[in-house]
């Protein structure tokens, strides 16, 4: 069944089409797959490859579906349950379709230690996942209900469906083929549903989780363990580490000291996995021919024996590449050309549909990098899911500051004019060019100093003084802000100054501590940026020398009013909190203006 | 961060181009069940023993498609009441 692998790297190029090329085109790829499998399994006249073919069908059906349901206005831990719903259908319609009985999807009663040990390793597994991709929350302060919704959405819908799919059904088909190494294939297939992730680390991490889980199925016959680790280690992602991990506090060491030991854990477990595989290599067989002197044989014994198997497979397929080549096997060679060509099909279809939207090429997520947690020094804007950084008061005063990626200068329009054709121009500008403009103007922030002031509903008041100096590859990045919060005790002032990693807070009395820098500079700026990523209803744009916009951010419910000048520089800010009436006015004095931020003495 | 929603889910999502793209690729899903709905009729007319099970088989994509389109319309119709 060599068209195996063809289908699933032909799916990951779809998936990479996505990443760089953006949406359109992976939607365009994964929908020309879907129809040359589901076409390719009815010509299939054997069962288990006609089972494989339909299996794999479900891959890029998940993602059309996932590209296409999701809503803007439905928030994002509902759009779980709508993709996944349909999935299942998907999912319960193939299992019916090919005479699949509960007990070998994994769903049957199994012994609930075992069960209970796998799932109890997806905690452990959670906050490694969650310190390699560091997402956002889902929902920046979720109260115990959306806490509990949440995690039954996850359960169900991506836990469950996730699971169902990649082991109860795919390792289900595919190993009846190609025996132990269909966990392999199972586990790449999921590890490639994760490129969309951006972060390359994470897929490798989900391929090594995946073969984790594909053992543990496939030793105890159910996968209601995995479902359940699976489930902690979103649910953790989601709702428990982005918090807890906040309050914590942990340093660089202990992230770095438990990341390590996460690995070394999943090696351990890959190395016993393989062991595993030999054994039960040994063991079938020994079944099919007895061989008494194999079971006398030890471990590096075992592996010989393995080894020349693998060999043996290899001449094998080598040989059959040879006829091929020397068209000896007509109809082999003539069955395989017509999968290339309608895997190439699938692919160019969305690569020259992706060309035709975008001429340029850069319409996709992964800008000049797959890793976003690691931003380049000379674009430390591009930069997603940085932590909330702000002062403990201001912190407590901006609840609806939701932690949010910046726009990348990878989603900014590329047909879009520039910054000069627009400057020159005479008219009115419509207020999706001067939105442009101030997205360039964020990227290409370095240094500055900014002022900005919170007032509350009860009528207090807080004052920020910010400079801050992004850094490059010469000087580490640095940020001084003073804050005195205004009550009726009287007025409080602090000063913090980040540099590099570390930081120094001034008290009341005037004592300097020193602190270790929790955020970044970039990251504590962030907050006093207008960020321009979640817009909706720009309503009108005003010249008065300057231009003013309105509208409002659904990431923050808040309505946001901004001044910029002629050029798309930001001149002030002014955004009102429709949760709680917190009003947060930002003026930049200087925007890429050079200041001195030196440690205290 | 899961396989069912991703970083370039959300992206697309939440870009300001996202109604644009959201009308496209609604497009592209429409136009894909609308090829499988008429594989399917060419196929129920076929005279072969095996054309009800090939049928079948399609509805494996058929099935969810729809669930997809009715979800959609559904949410932008109470969206549109609203």
């Amino acid at each position: 069944m060599v068209a195996v692998p063809i289908y699933i790297a032909t799916i990951a190029i779809a998936e990479a089409l996505g990443v760089f090329l953006g949406a359109v085109p992976s939607a365009v790829s994964h929908a020309v797959l879907i129809l040359v499998l589901l076409g390719h399994s009815i010509l299939m006249d054997r069962a288990p490859s006609r089972h494989i073919l339909l299996v794999l069908a479900l891959a890029p059906l998940l993602r059309l579906l996932s590209l296409t349901i999701p809503i803007r206005e439905v928030p994002q831990i509902y759009w779980y349950a709508m993709i996944g719903a349909p999935v299942l259908v998907a999912v319960a319609a193939t299992a019916r379709h090919l005479d699949l009985p509960w007990s070998r999807l994994g769903l049957h009663r199994a012994p609930w230690p075992p069960q209970i040990l796998i799932a109890c390793s997806g905690l452990p597994l959670s906050l490694t996942a969650f310190l390699i991709l560091q997402p956002k929350p889902l929902a920046p302060q979720p109260g115990w209900y959306g806490i509990v919704i949440g995690s039954i959405i996850l359960l169900i819908f991506a836990g469950f469906t996730e699971e169902i799919l990649f082991r109860g059904l795919l390792q289900q088909v595919i190993t009846e083929i190609f025996g132990p190494a269909g966990l392999v294939y199972s586990s790449t297939l999921l590890a490639i549903m994760y490129i969309g992730s951006l972060s390359l680390r994470y897929v490798l991490f989900i391929g090594l989780l995946g073969l984790f889980f594909s053992w543990c199925v496939s030793r105890t016959g159910s996968i209601w363990g995995v479902v359940l680790a699976h489930s902690f280690i979103n649910i953790g992602m989601a709702f428990l580490w982005p918090f807890l991990g906040a309050q914590l506090n942990l340093s660089p060491q202990i992230v770095a000291t438990i990341q390590l030991g996460s690995w070394l854990l999943i090696v351990i477990g890959i190395i016993i996995f393989v062991l595993t595989l030999l054994q039960s290599s040994s063991t079938s067989s020994k079944a099919s021919t007895p061989q008494p002197v194999l079971a006398q044989q030890s471990q590096f014994n075992q592996l010989h024996v393995y080894l020349s198997r693998v060999h043996a497979q290899y001449q094998a397929l080598h040989e059959r590449l040879q006829k091929w080549r020397e068209g000896r096997s007509g109809y082999f060679t003539y069955r395989l050309n017509i999968i290339f060509v309608l895997c190439i099909a699938a692919v160019l279809t969305g690569l020259g549909i992706g060309l035709v939207l975008n001429p340029q090429g850069s319409a996709g997520f992964a800008g000049s990098s797959i890793e976003p947690t690691t931003a380049p020094a000379s674009t430390p804007l591009a930069t997603s899911a940085p932590a909330l950084a702000v002062p403990s008061h201001v912190a407590v005063a901006l609840p609806s500051l939701s932690p949010q990626p910046l726009l990348t200068p990878a989603l900014i329009p590329t047909t879009a004019p520039s910054k000069t054709a627009v400057a020159s121009t005479t008219g009115p500008v419509s207020a999706e060019i001067i939105l442009l403009q101030v997205a360039q103007a964020e990227a290409g922030l370095r240094v500055g100093q900014l002022e900005a002031t919170i007032t509350y509903g009860s009528g207090q008041s807080s004052a920020a003084q910010v400079r801050f100096d992004l850094g490059d590859e010469q000087r580490v990045p640095r940020f001084q802000i003073t804050t005195s919060y205004t009550s009726t005790d009287g007025v409080q002032s602090t000063e913090r100054i980040t540099i590099g990693d570390q930081a120094w807070e001034r008290q009341q009395d005037g004592q300097w501590t020193v602190l270790s820098a929790r955020e970044s500079a970039l990251k504590q700026l962030q907050v006093f940026l207008p960020r321009t990523d979640s817009i909706s209803d720009l309503k009108r744009v005003t010249m008065k020398g300057t231009y003013v916009l309105h509208w409002y951010d659904t990431a923050r419910d808040a309505d946001v009013t901004l001044r910029v000048d002629a050029a798309g520089i930001p001149q002030q800010l002014r955004r009102v909190s429709r949760a709680n009436g917190l009003v947060l006015t930002v003026t930049y004095s200087g925007w890429n203006s050079e200041v001195d931020i030196a440690p205290p003495d | 961060m899961t396989a069912t929603v991703t970083e370039v889910t959300i992206s697309t999502i939440m870009s300001n181009s996202s109604d644009a793209l959201s009308t496209t690729l609604a497009i592209i899903a429409t136009l894909l069940l609308l090829v499988l709905l008429v594989q399917k009729e060419i196929i129920r007319a076929l005279v072969n023993p095996r054309a009800k099970r090939w049928a079948d088989t399609l509805n494996i994509a058929i099935v969810p498609l729809l669930l997809a389109f009715g979800l959609v319309v559904a949410i932008r119709f109470t969206d549109l009441l609203h």
